[in-house]
């Protein structure tokens, strides 16, 4: 008798790993599943083994795709899930950068930068006096990364001694110069790194100052694209899943009309993406960055924006698709 | 057609079995090499009935657990007939080479 308070609490646990599957299935292989489970377990197994609840867990997930005949449903629902796992944590970034607590950056730079650098005025932007609308813009409606051309009177050597001192004195963390380092500073102080390059270029020109304002990536920013791009993944596998179910017993041309919109959808979605992901890995692979480029640019927001959007509707009209009952199984429960 | 898709027709190859007995088959078949879980056994069951090779054969309750035997069907044996044919038509060609690739000693 004493076995029996054990093997129920074993059964129970083993039912509620079981929640991974559909309703439908759980109903009719339910039962089946957990006794054949509790007839490999030996008589003191308390709880599931690690082995046997990621057993369970991966082939509950492949039950919510149906069409259990079918691997291309697998990689229809792969593909949905890294697209969806991807603007989700691209979205979760957005709004980790928009919710972030972060320093003032005209104040930090203009500490700086006022009063012109070895009191020659520097304060020259496109032609006019640097405001403080003008960071404004640089910073803020920028976004994260802006840069400017600013005419330099005075030599480069003469300047970037000055404009190291004049940092250190304001607050700023000069990063050490290194041989290839040329004639470049960069800068940190609270959130914002700051990239000072001097030029001079061949002509009557003179030496230019380019200045690039970066902010760091918040820290939130990280976990924020994790949980979200995990929760997007997983949405994305189950609304496929879902859909798949709907439709898996369904008139021929029901089930060739969703297949076409969702194949319209994954590739309205992965096209631009990938296009705009391989473009980012060149261009941070032939230029110098400061940091990375936000995530919701590798997925190619807000570029092209158009084509997630008309994926979107293009997958919402399949769900409705999916969506319209079914008339047997309509049926069969009016009767029941 | 792979290993433990195999495994669990040959099991059904002699008659009908329910879920348990067909792991504790598969893991005989195999010398203890392939031990399904019941998860991955009853993904395949629903895979080879989809494709008609396996179909349930009874239902029933032992000691209040629900047991549902299964059997393979005509295209089942069919399917497992072939996979052998060509298994052992790999082997044989296997062995060869390998009894040429090594020659008997000499007798004295």
């Amino acid at each position: 008798m004493s076995s029996v308070r054990p093997q129920a609490q074993l059964a129970a646990r083993y039912r509620r790993l079981l929640f991974v599957y559909p309703n439908a299935y759980r109903r009719d292989r339910g039962e089946e599943i957990v006794g054949t489970l509790l007839d490999m377990a030996p008589a003191d197994r308390r709880r599931p083994t690690a082995r046997e609840a990621v057993n369970l867990v991966t082939h509950g997930m492949r039950a919510r795709l149906g069409r259990p005949a079918s691997r291309w449903v697998v990689v229809w629902a792969l593909a949905a899930a890294v697209i969806c796992g991807l603007f989700a944590a691209a979205g979760g970034t957005r709004v980790a950068w928009a919710l972030a607590d972060r320093d003032e950056p005209e104040s930090i730079i203009n500490s700086f930068w006022s009063d012109g650098v070895n009191g020659v005025a520097l304060t020259i932007f496109d032609g006019e006096p640097l405001r403080q609308g003008h960071i404004t813009n640089l910073v803020v409606n920028d976004a994260a990364n802006a840069s400017r051309s600013y005419p330099a009177p005075a030599p480069q050597e003469q300047i970037l001694a000055t404009t190291r001192e004049r940092l250190s004195a304001a607050g700023w963390t000069v990063r050490p110069s290194t041989p290839d380092t040329g004639a470049r500073i960069v800068a940190e102080r609270g959130d914002v790194i700051l990239e000072l390059l001097a030029e001079t270029p061949d002509g009557p020109a003179g030496t230019y100052l380019v200045m690039a304002v970066t902010r760091t990536t918040p820290w939130t920013v990280y976990p924020a694209g994790l949980v979200a791009g995990l929760l997007g993944a997983l949405v994305g596998w189950l609304v496929l899943g879902w859909a798949s179910r709907r439709t898996e017993h369904r008139h021929l041309a029901l089930r060739m009309a969703t297949s076409l919109l969702f194949g319209v959808t994954l590739v309205m979605w992965w096209l631009p993406a990938a296009w705009q992901f391989a473009g980012r890995i060149e261009h941070h692979a032939t230029e110098r960055h400061l940091r990375w480029h936000p995530m919701w640019e590798w997925v190619g927001w807000p570029i092209f924006t158009l084509f997630f959007y008309a994926g979107a509707m293009t997958a919402l009209l399949a769900l409705t698709l999916a969506a319209i009952p079914h008339r047997h199984r309509a049926a069969e429960v009016a009767t029941s | 057609m792979r290993e433990p898709t195999f495994l669990i027709l040959t099991a059904l190859a002699d008659g009908p079995r329910h879920g348990y007995a067909i792991l504790r088959e598969v893991a005989d078949l195999s010398a203890g090499r392939v031990t399904l879980l019941p998860g991955t056994l009853y993904t395949a069951l629903d895979r080879l009935t989809g494709q008609g090779l396996v179909e349930l054969h009874a239902e029933e309750v032992v000691d209040g657990r629900l047991r549902r035997s299964y059997r393979l069907t005509g295209a089942g044996l069919t399917a497992l007939d072939a996979e052998t044919a060509r298994l052992r038509q790999l082997a044989t060609v296997a062995e060869r080479r390998l009894r040429a690739a090594r020659p008997r000693p000499r007798t004295a």
